[in-house]
C-alpha cells in the first residue's frame, strides 16, 4: 500500500524529543532515525530540525554538548529530566488524539 | 579470476578479490558502525555496473576487470572524501543557504548554526557519495535536503534573539535624562490636572459624557500613576547592569508600557467615537470629529504594532534560557 510522505511540523518537537529518549543524538543523526524509523513516511527539509532543536534547548527540554568525533565536532543532544515529561505528556495526548481520530474513522468504514 | 572471501550481510554473488581489497582500505574512513554498510552499498553499485556491462556484450571477467580499473586507487577515495568533510565542495550554494538562514541573527547564534549545518551538510554529502551519486549529486541532493533557506531562517528569528531585538532592548536600557524630565513633567501636570478636576467636581458637574465624572477622573488619575511608576521603574532598571535578569525586568517594564500607552488610545477612541456618534451628522462637529478618531486610530495601530514588537521579544525572552541571554 502506497502511503504518500506527510508534513507533520506539529510533531516534530515530540518526534526529536522521542529520538532522544534513547539516548544522545547528533542533528542529522535524528533527521535520519526519523525517516527511517517511519519509512519515508514522515518527510520533512533537514534544515528546520536545527530551529526545532534550539527552541527545544532554550526551553530546556534539551541540552546540547560539542564532542569531537575523528577530527570533526559534532552538537550531540541530551534529553533533560522537564524534557522527558513533556514527553511523556506529548504521548498521553497524542494516544488520546489518535484513539478518538481512530474511532471515528472505523465508525466511517 | 580468485574469489574473495564473503562478509556477514553482504549480497552473495562471486566478486573479485581485488575488491575485497579495495573495499578494505576505501570503508576504512568510515566509522565503525556504518562501515558494513557502505561495504555492502558499494558492493551493490558495483554489481550493477558490471550487469550493466554484461548486458552490453562483456564477459564476467571483463566487466569487473573494466569496474575494478575504474575504481582507481582506494586512497585517492579518502584523500577525496576526507577533502570533501574538511572543506565543502560547494562553498558557495552552503554558504549563499547559510547567509540566508542567520540573516540578522546575533553572531554567537550564527556560529552554532553555520557548524552545526555545515557538519550536517557534509554528513549529507557522505552518504549521497556512499549511495553511489556523483560528486555533484551528492551535493545538490544534500543542499536540497535541507529545504528553504528562507523558512529556516524564519523558524531560526523566532527561535533566537536577532540583531534588532537586542538593539530594541538596549536603546530601552539607555539613560536619557531629557526625555525623563520631560515625561515626568507631563506625568505631574497631569496629576495636577486630574486634582483640579476633582475639585470641580465637587462642586460642578464638569463633563457632558455618557458615565459621571469621578469614573473619567479615575480612569485617568489612573493612568497618569501607572506611567509615572512605569517611567520611575525604568530608570532605576537603566544603569543597572544587563544581567539575564534584568533583561528580563525591562522587557517587561516595555510591555507594559506599549500596553500602557494603546489603552489610553483605546479609551479615548471609544469615549469619542461612542459619546459622538450622534454629532457626526452635524456638518459643523463631524469634521473635527473625524479629525480626532481618526488620530486615535492612528496612535492605537501604531501602538498594537509596538505590542506587537514587545510582546514577540518577551516571548522570545521567556523560552530562552539565562545562557543565551548575553547582552554585550
Amino acid at each position: 500500500m502506497y502511503v504518500g510522505r506527510m508534513n507533520f511540523k506539529g510533531s516534530l518537537n515530540a518526534l526529536i524529543l522521542q529520538n532522544l529518549s534513547q539516548g544522545p543524538n547528533h542533528g542529522y543523526s535524528i533527521a535520519q532515525d526519523i525517516k527511517q524509523t517511519s519509512k519515508g513516511v514522515l518527510d520533512f527539509k533537514e534544515g528546520t530540525l536545527y530551529p526545532a532543536l534550539h527552541g527545544l534547548e532554550g526551553k530546556g527540554l534539551i541540552t546540547s554538548t560539542v564532542r569531537a568525533e575523528k577530527g570533526r565536532e559534532r552538537r550531540y543532544y541530551k534529553l533533560t529530566e522537564k524534557g522527558r515529561k513533556a514527553l511523556a505528556l506529548e504521548r498521553r495526548e497524542w494516544l488520546a488524539v489518535s484513539s478518538a481520530i481512530n474511532l471515528i474513522l472505523k465508525e466511517a468504514t | 579470476m580468485i574469489l574473495g572471501k564473503k562478509h556477514p550481510s553482504e549480497p552473495s554473488q562471486p566478486r573479485p578479490a581485488e575488491l575485497d581489497a579495495w573495499l578494505d582500505v576505501a570503508t576504512s574512513v568510515y566509522p565503525e558502525r556504518i562501515q558494513s554498510t557502505a561495504r555492502k552499498m558499494l558492493i551493490n553499485l558495483f554489481q550493477e555496473r558490471v550487469r550493466e556491462l554484461q548486458s552490453q556484450g562483456a564477459t564476467l571477467e571483463q566487466a569487473q576487470a573494466t569496474e575494478l580499473a575504474a575504481l582507481g586507487d582506494p586512497h585517492d577515495k579518502i584523500r577525496r572524501m576526507k577533502e570533501n568533510i574538511v572543506e565543502c565542495k560547494h562553498p558557495t550554494k552552503l554558504a549563499t543557504w547559510l547567509a540566508v538562514a542567520t540573516v540578522r541573527l546575533l553572531p554567537a547564534d550564527k556560529a552554532r548554526i553555520r557548524a552545526e549545518i555545515e557538519e550536517h551538510y557534509n554528513a549529507a554529502v557522505q552518504a549521497n557519495l556512499l549511495r553511489g551519486a556523483t560528486e555533484d549529486d551528492a551535493h545538490t541532493t544534500a543542499l536540497a535536503d535541507l529545504g528553504s533557506a528562507r523558512a529556516a531562517g524564519r523558524r531560526f528569528r523566532a527561535e533566537c534573539l536577532t540583531q534588532s531585538d537586542v538593539e530594541y532592548l538596549d536603546s530601552y536600557f539607555q539613560s536619557n535624562r531629557s526625555t525623563f524630565k520631560l515625561s515626568m513633567t507631563s506625568y505631574v501636570l497631569g496629576l495636577l490636572l486630574a486634582g483640579f478636576l476633582w475639585i470641580l467636581h465637587l462642586t460642578h458637574q464638569l463633563l457632558p459624557g455618557h458615565f459621571p465624572d469621578w469614573v473619567y477622573i479615575t480612569v485617568w488619575t489612573g493612568w497618569v500613576l501607572a506611567g509615572m511608576a512605569l517611567r520611575l521603574y525604568r530608570n532605576a532598571l537603566s544603569g543597572q547592569p544587563r544581567t539575564p535578569a534584568n533583561v528580563r525586568r525591562m522587557s517587561n517594564a516595555r510591555l507594559m508600557r506599549e500596553f500602557h500607552h494603546v489603552l489610553l488610545y483605546v479609551v479615548l477612541l471609544g469615549e469619542l467615537a461612542f459619546e459622538n456618534a450622534h454629532a457626526m451628522s452635524s456638518c459643523d462637529n463631524a469634521f473635527i470629529t473625524g479629525l480626532v478618531v481618526f488620530t486615535m486610530f492612528y496612535f492605537c495601530l501604531t501602538g498594537f504594532f509596538d505590542i506587537r514588537k514587545a510582546l514577540r521579544v518577551h516571548m522570545k525572552l521567556r523560552s530562552l534560557g539565562d545562557d543565551n541571554l548575553t547582552m554585550s
